[in-house]
């Protein structure tokens, strides 16, 4: 038995060696990973982080018309150019859960925006995730011009945990809240530091390897099993937790504080799943309510209403966000670095963009 | 407790250091039984009272059996242990199912007898040690086993015996009894790291294979409208996967764990997914369960002796062991399956052995592969039943699957954990592959610290690939 037991010391002695090696090599290698989620953890070099940030809005200064601000925008880079930098912050950051990850695409986001965008969605992610992801992101690269929040993960739960524990590995950040939240799989991922890879995460990072990331737009439509289940649904309540409030509040103030433009843009949802939420304008008005001022609303609930743009009850598809960004455009556009002459044109452009922003709630209304 | 639960990891070490101190004592046997008790009454301490309960009744009627004078007397007693352990089965494992069946049955031809129906809770492998206290009196009727045990310690020790009391294998008295009674052999230490490897083999085909693909499963049959034929058929084949690490795995934890502490317990998986042939696979499946209704089901009715007896007896044996599985027509429709693919086997091999046709060569080995296939493929479609809810789910996919779409969906289809199940999934048809060339035992005559580090390696991609979402053994339900 002795000899049994010397041969499991050597078992656990040889796992847990080649897990600290195995796990850093696998960390720094996912690090090369073209995932979004890696853009904020790759070390910056030096010169990459802007020694100041002449065309940004101070804390707290108000006095700048946003129409000022894309004048200053045009003048200062040739387009396309300067307004998409390849070092320093991204022009355009998005935050929110799923519907934030697969209704932006960064393509389309940087076309009508004129900057860099980085889309920070996470699948499952309530909003304390998003503010953990947001206080990372700003500490290692510094603020980006425009916040676009999508704000849904408002109702997701505030201790689920989603695909970020992987990102404990090289944030001490999440991995602090990873251990207030489940400390049975903190502890797991420290005694076996490759179970801090064992998730969906690591899977779309050696996708990101392989391949650069593409858009996560999803294709196909909304099944008609699924739209009959969603008809025959009992009504639900929409309801946040404080954890999230206070989250998107902090996220919205620091991000002020820092002179970033912040957008919480409300994405589309299926209109019979609309329909079964009780209180859902009244969900939204409280949110309103609740954000601080200068916060631009851009409520494009229900911007598509057709069933086949949508792929399930939450998300639309491809070409549910083409619909979609046609709705956002006049709102979303002047909140961006794109020149005068581009905003005239659309202006000018008239009426295909203006029937689609007709569709927007209430348009745009600034806080 | 399971045996993936972090409490059978602190449960099993303090049980190791228990071992060590009184295996050469007298009083490793009572610690043994209360270990076994300790460990089942961790799902439900009142299951611990049904367990000693149908432990007693045998006993004594073991004890009454092989001391009567008459055959009358030992009848009686045979008949008085059959009844309770079948009367125990059948009330809290079958009573509901019966009850709503006559329900509905009534209520079709218009009699309404309202709900009979009771809110049993199913003790957790009941119909493994049923059958295992079911198999000793039987045994003892027949001579089988010549002498009953006459300590109530060391009987109910046996029927206890932790590592197989949930889930199988189902071991006959004659075979554990002795073992029981003799304390644990002091083996070589060859065999206990042989016992090791088991284990971690077993955990691995749990955590690596068969919990992996339940993800993939679970959501093609909670909502099977969602998917079309070919996420369907990628999902049965998961099953069948899942199924296989899921209860192999149990077995060989089971066994591995029994032969390091000095125990051997029969095999009870023969990677069935290599048989060439329906009644292959039933020799390679579940053994243990398999050559229980052989000796005690399928032989006393008659067995194979004339055509008729053999199909009569394959399908009354192959619906008992459906029944046996779970309280639900799909299991009795399973089993109809297997009984009926087994007479058609029977009249093919009839068939083939008046044919002139004889392969030989690289045509055998051929045709051996292309069995393989078709017996995987037929087992896998049979699974359907097993898995599913109702009967309604299993027309459900089925009208899905013959509808034909095998085009690529978008969409929720868990690529994360079907990545996971095709990595674990080729590690061990890669291993089963191996051993069924007879590789096992050039492996065993390698060195241990070579096969140290094997064990290692494996541990790792279970880090790295396996699910530690906590899923419970499918057979505890049985």
């Amino acid at each position: 038995m002795y000899r049994l037991l010397a041969c499991i010391a050597l078992i656990l002695a040889t796992v847990t060696a080649m897990d600290r090696v195995l796990a850093s090599a696998l960390g720094d290698l996912l690090l090369r990973s073209s995932d979004r989620f890696m853009a904020i953890y790759r070390p910056v070099e030096p010169e990459d982080v802007p020694a100041a940030k002449p065309d940004r809005q101070p804390a707290g200064r108000t006095d700048e018309t946003p129409g000022a601000l894309m004048v200053k925008a045009a003048l200062a880079s040739a387009p396309g150019q300067a307004a998409r930098p390849t070092r320093g912050p991204a022009d355009v950051l998005v935050l929110g859960n799923s519907r934030a990850d697969n209704h932006f695409p960064v393509s389309t986001l940087q076309d009508m925006t004129c900057g860099r965008a980085l889309n920070l969605g996470m699948g499952g992610a309530p909003t304390v995730l998003s503010a953990l992801l947001w206080e990372d992101y700003v500490e290692r690269h510094g603020a980006p011009r425009l916040l676009v929040l999508e704000p849904t993960g408002l109702v997701d739960n505030p201790h689920d945990l989603a695909d970020l524990p992987l990102l404990a590995y090289y944030s001490p950040r999440i991995d602090a809240f990873v251990r207030q939240e489940n400390r049975e799989l903190w502890m797991a991922n420290h005694a076996f530091n490759l179970m801090t890879f064992n998730n969906n995460q690591t899977m779309r990072l050696i996708a990101g390897l392989l391949k650069p990331a593409a858009d996560r737009t999803l294709v196909g439509a909304i099944p008609e099993p699924m739209k009959a289940q969603l008809a025959a649904a009992p009504e639900e309540m929409m309801t946040a937790a404080d954890a999230n409030w206070q989250a998107m509040d902090r996220i919205i103030r620091s991000a002020q504080s820092q002179g970033t433009r912040v957008a919480v843009v409300i994405t589309p949802y299926f209109p019979t799943y609309a329909g079964k939420l009780k209180n859902f304008d009244a969900f939204f008005a409280e949110m309103r309510s609740r954000l601080p001022s200068g916060v631009t609303v851009i409520d494009a609930r229900r911007a598509v209403d057709k069933d086949e743009l949508f792929m399930d009850a939450l998300h639309v598809n491809e070409d549910g966000v083409r619909a979609m960004f046609a709705a956002l455009e006049p709102e979303l556009r002047p909140l961006g670095s794109c020149p005068v002459d581009a905003i005239a044109s659309l202006t000018a452009a008239g009426t295909v963009v203006g029937t689609a922003a007709g569709t927007v709630e209430g348009a745009a209304s600034t806080h | 407790m399971s045996f993936t639960s972090l409490n059978f990891l602190l449960f099993i070490t303090v049980f190791s250091a228990g071992f060590m101190a009184l295996a050469r004592t007298r009083a490793f046997t009572p610690f043994l039984l209360v270990a076994s008790y300790i460990f089942y009454g961790y799902w439900d301490y009142r299951f611990c009272a049904l367990l000693a309960l149908s432990t007693f009744i045998d006993f004594y009627c073991g004890l009454k059996i092989a001391d009567s004078p008459d055959r009358q007397t030992k009848k009686l007693y045979l008949f008085i242990s059959l009844g309770a352990n079948l009367g125990m089965l059948f009330f809290f494992k079958y009573y509901n199912f019966f009850a709503d069946s006559a329900e509905i049955a009534l209520a079709s031809l218009g009699i309404d007898v309202g709900r009979r129906t009771l809110d049993i809770l199913l003790p957790v492998g009941i119909s493994f040690y049923t059958f295992q206290n079911l198999s000793y009196g039987i045994d003892l009727y027949t001579g089988e086993v010549k002498q009953p045990e006459r300590s109530l310690v060391r009987y109910a020790t046996f029927v206890a015996f932790f590592p197989q009391l949930v889930a199988g294998p189902i071991v006959r008295a004659r075979d554990l009894l002795p073992q029981i009674q003799q304390r644990p052999r002091d083996i070589p230490f060859e065999e206990r790291f042989a016992g090791l490897e088991k284990v971690i083999w077993g955990y691995f085909l749990k955590i690596g294979l068969a919990d992996n693909a339940a993800v993939v499963v679970d959501a093609r049959f909670h909502q099977p409208e969602f998917f079309n034929a070919l996420q369907h058929v990628i999902g049965l084949v998961c099953f069948s996967l899942q199924i296989y690490g899921d209860f192999a795995g149990y077995s060989l934890i089971a066994i591995g764990l029994a032969q390091i502490f000095g125990y051997t317990m029969c095999q009870n998986f023969a990677r069935p997914y290599f048989a060439t042939g329906m009644r292959d696979f039933w020799r390679r499946w579940h053994i243990s369960l398999s050559t229980w209704f052989r000796d005690y089901v399928y032989v006393p009715m008659g067995g194979s002796r004339t055509r008729w007896l053999r199909i009569r007896n394959v399908v009354i044996t192959m619906l008992i062991s459906g029944l046996w599985h779970g309280a639900n027509w799909t299991f009795v429709l399973w089993g109809a399956l297997h009984g009926g693919l087994m007479l058609v086997e029977d009249g093919v091999r009839r068939l083939a052995a008046v044919s002139p046709v004889r392969l030989s060569g690289p045509m055998l080995a051929a045709g051996r592969l292309v069995m393989i296939g078709l017996v995987f493929i037929v087992v896998t479609l049979t699974w359907l039943p097993f898995r599913a809810d109702s009967l309604q789910t299993v027309w459900t996919i089925l009208g899905i699957i013959t509808h034909g779409d095998f085009g690529l969906q978008q969409g929720n289809l868990q690529a994360s954990s079907l990545l996971r199940v095709a990595v674990a999934g080729l590690i061990v048809l890669m291993v089963d592959a191996l051993i069924e060339r007879g590789a096992g035992r050039r492996y065993a005559g390698t060195n241990v610290v070579a096969r140290s580090m094997a064990c290692s390696a494996l541990i790792l991609v279970m880090l790295l690939f396996g699910s530690f979402a906590n899923h419970a053994f499918i057979y505890f339900q049985f």
